[in-house]
């Protein structure tokens, strides 16, 4: 009985010790859950972090803005860009915009914010009298604030912060994540009318109207860094801006300055590339300045188009020393069977970034070419330097722009004029970058 | 012994028409037409195309003439597209009437040599036509033409190209690569088909050094391989060669180009501390194509698999790699690594290169490469 009992007990101790160790070796195994973060902040500026959101319409697009559009009529001050509010298709006449708050990243209003710390500013503008009301909205609940607009054509601030924005129960909470803000004009005796607003912003705690010329500061930097490729010809911003140069600074690699590699969409185009640029850097008075190396293969034959962008750039960035690429792309580069993706560009621009040179592709539009069975994928390969560039933030040259003029496109080759138009673009593109990524202004 | 499937570099185009940018009113110099009955029409998978509809008797064809001192005294591919859905009525007598694709030379005499393919009726899919020609060196005219002759019919033609000293081995090595043995993966270890062998077979360079191969990857040194080369085989290797497939993208071209071997062997690196790039698969495949560019057969050498989803996928993204390349695979695995390299060399050898096995050169071992 005796023995029963002693070996009751080793058995009851062992199980403990082996529960003991498979505790232990879980523990090890499974660390705690990570911690829930809080949300950060929305920080547009990172030098200015009480602004939670800013919007002064001199972008590409009208941002979290729709409803109405961005227009260059009535401005504060000439060559700069308003929102005009769209009807609201109300009988009293009312226009109206609406922000999709909800798409502004991981911030969240309120978002734990005071609804009396967060504050609104903007600039509005009428051609008649009427009021203004600002109203948001959890997608459940709505809280609104009027304003009344008794100066017609004339710009005046807005100024409020969340506490006055209201319903029947108060004011928005802490806890309550709003979606969707909207601005409406309601012009008096439902009268025929335009609105405009301009230089949204939303600050935590400090006033907008204190931290204002701070964000506009900033905003002219930014402006000065922007080029839409609808308008300029070649896109870049201050989003691209940061990713590129946080890019090319993780390589740790600094390649020579101002020498340029530059692969053709085909052999055969080399040679007229190669004459435009130099015409292009001479006339621009920066002939000697920028060094144009032109990609080949170990062979020392010439190396274009896509494929060798894929299988050649990097051998030739390493034998160039190059600190950018110039890489342009035609029809070739497609065939009438598979759509290319984005990550055919992507990839390009991300092994250009980790080797320490700046990628700046050359995208041709699927009108550009007479050959119909591959412009939907010449399209769609435009399309994906577009977007590839935007997720990498290289600059990138829209082809389309080089063709405007008469006689650069015939029969979906660019001539002489459009090789030079192209080389022209891409000066002023390569320029750019040199003056906004790399600092030599 | 070759089979003497080895021929000179691809050759120069001298003719490629794609009929989208031709204008029948206002034909370059050197073209000519015969007959009204020729017009541009779309084809919904071809773009532009030309059209002959005709019906019947005379020869009613675009004719382009060949600059003569670019082909006299060479072998030249013409080759076009054509689709006949119709059929034609053939002429008692006459087997050469028919519609066709063709090339006419003159000697200096004014006799003709024609060299002729003939287009299948009845066929609504496009269908290519191709010949080899060598023009006599004392050719005094040579024109090819596509059309129909001396018959009614409707027919379209495209892509219509000569092209002066060819890589004859396309013509030679395409019945070779319809007889290479399907090898599964899961079948021993080795992938191989008549569908990689095809494609391969353009990769492969003439000019590369015979029964030479290279090994590359982040997976090197793989002594196991590397102390075992096939029978017949010499290894090229060099310092730096050991790298991931994206920084190896800077690397090897040159290697490539110094060595030239005629098939490298690019080693995974299963269980290495190496984080996979997000795009790994795409970082494989252009090294693969990189191989290609340079004239070698690459061979994607990937782990086995560990039926893990995450500790596969290096071997997903090589194989991802593999199916996009369209390129041999070989499976590592402890002790049977070497076999299947050997293996899948003789594959290579036999259907992408067109060489017997038992004609290779006898070398054997591995050659350190100095990096100068």
């Amino acid at each position: 009985m005796n023995n029963f009992r002693i070996a009751n007990s080793v058995l009851v101790i062992a199980a403990v010790l082996a529960l003991l160790r498979m505790a232990a070796l879980f523990a090890a195994d499974d660390p705690a859950p990570p911690k829930k973060e809080p949300p950060k902040p929305w920080q547009p500026f990172k030098d200015i972090p009480e602004v939670l959101y800013f919007e002064s319409f001199e972008g590409e697009n009208s941002g979290i803005w729709d409803r109405g559009a961005i227009n260059d009529k009535i401005v504060q001050a000439p060559d700069t860009h308003s929102f005009k509010l769209g009807p609201s298709g109300e009988t009293n006449n009312s226009q109206v915009g609406r922000a999709n708050i909800a798409a502004l990243g991981p911030f969240k209003l309120m978002g734990g914010l005071r609804s009396s710390d967060v504050k609104i500013q903007y600039m509005a503008w009428a051609d008649v009298q009427g009021h203004i009301e600002v109203m948001v909205t959890d997608g459940k609940t709505y809280w609104k604030n009027a304003f009344n607009l008794n100066k017609q054509q004339t710009w005046t601030p807005i100024q409020l912060d969340f506490a006055v924005i209201e319903n029947a129960y108060g004011r928005p909470k802490e806890k309550d994540t709003l979606t969707e803000l909207t601005v409406t004009f309601v012009p008096q005796h439902a009268k025929a009318c335009n609105a405009y607003i301009d230089d949204f912003i939303i600050t935590n705690v400090a006033k907008p109207a204190d931290i204002l010329p701070r964000v506009l500061t900033v905003e002219t930097k930014r402006s000065e860094v922007l080029r839409i490729a609808s308008r300029d010809g070649f896109a870049f911003n201050h989003v691209g801006q940061d990713l590129v140069q946080n890019a090319l600074k993780a390589s740790k690699i600094k390649r020579r300055a101002r020498t340029v590699l530059v692969m053709a969409a085909r052999p055969n185009d080399t040679e007229a590339l190669k004459a435009a640029l130099s015409a292009a850097a001479a006339k621009a008075k920066v002939a000697g300045d920028f060094k144009f190396v032109f990609a080949e293969a170990p062979d020392g034959s010439p190396a274009a188009g896509l494929d060798d962008m894929h299988t050649l750039l990097q051998y030739n960035i390493m034998k160039t020393d190059a600190e950018m690429a110039l890489l342009v792309l035609g029809d070739s580069d497609v065939n009438d069977s598979a759509a290319p993706g984005a990550e055919t560009i992507r990839v390009v621009q991300e092994r250009a970034l980790e080797s320490g040179c700046l990628p700046i592709f050359c995208a041709a539009p699927g009108n550009m070419t007479a050959n119909t069975r591959v412009r939907s994928n010449l399209d769609r390969l435009w399309s994906a330097v577009a977007n590839s560039s935007k997720l990498t933030g290289a600059p990138w040259v829209d082809i389309a722009y080089a063709f405007k003029d008469n006689g650069a496109l015939e029969k979906g080759e660019l001539t002489p004029l459009g090789f030079q138009n192209l080389a022209e673009l891409s000066l002023k593109a390569i320029k750019h970058a040199d003056a906004y990524v790399f600092g030599r202004k | 012994m070759l089979l003497m499937f080895r021929a000179l570099c691809a050759g120069e185009m001298i003719v490629r028409e794609d009929f989208e940018k031709l204008d029948l009113k206002s034909l370059p110099l050197g073209y000519s037409t015969f007959t009204q009955d020729l017009s541009i029409g779309a084809d919904p998978a071809q773009g532009k195309v030309l059209k002959i509809s005709h019906k019947g008797a005379d020869n009613p064809e675009l004719s382009i003439r060949l600059d003569l001192s670019k082909v006299a005294g060479h072998t030249v591919r013409v080759v076009a597209l054509a689709k006949m859905p119709g059929t034609f009525k053939p002429v008692d007598g006459k087997p050469e009437a028919q519609p066709e694709l063709r090339l006419i030379v003159k000697d200096h005499d004014g006799a003709d040599t024609i060299t002729r393919k003939a287009a299948l009726p009845e066929k609504p899919e496009w269908q290519r036509l191709s010949f080899l020609a060598t023009i006599d060196r004392g050719a005094s005219w040579a024109a090819v033409s596509v059309g129909l002759n001396l018959i009614a019919g409707d027919i379209s033609f495209d892509d219509l190209s000569v092209e002066v000293d060819p890589d004859t081995r396309i013509e030679l090595l395409a019945e070779l690569a319809t007889k290479a043995p399907a090898r599964k993966l899961d079948m021993g270890g080795v992938s191989f088909s008549p569908e990689i062998a095809e494609p391969m077979q353009k990769f492969y360079g003439v000019k590369s050094a015979p029964n030479t191969m290279a090994f590359a990857g982040p997976g090197l040194p793989l002594p196991e391989l590397e102390t075992k080369i096939p029978a017949g085989w010499a290894a090229k290797t060099n310092k730096g060669l050991d790298e991931s497939p994206r920084a190896l993208l800077a690397q090897l071209p040159e290697f490539l180009a110094k060595e030239k071997p005629e098939i490298v062997f690019l080693l995974a690196d299963p269980g290495s501390p190496r984080k996979l790039a997000a795009l790994e698969a795409l970082d494989w495949a252009d090294l693969a194509q990189a191989c290609g560019r340079m004239g070698a057969v690459p061979v994607l050498t990937i782990p086995v698999a560990a039926g893990n989803e995450e500790k596969d996928a290096l071997r997903t993204a090589m194989l991802k790699a593999a199916d996009a390349v369209k390129c041999p695979v070989i499976e590592l695995g402890p002790g049977l690594v070497a076999t299947r390299a050997a293996d899948i060399a003789t594959l290579i050898g036999k259907f992408i290169i067109g060489r017997e096995p038992k004609d290779a050169s006898g070398k054997k071992g591995t050659e350190k490469v100095n990096d100068e």
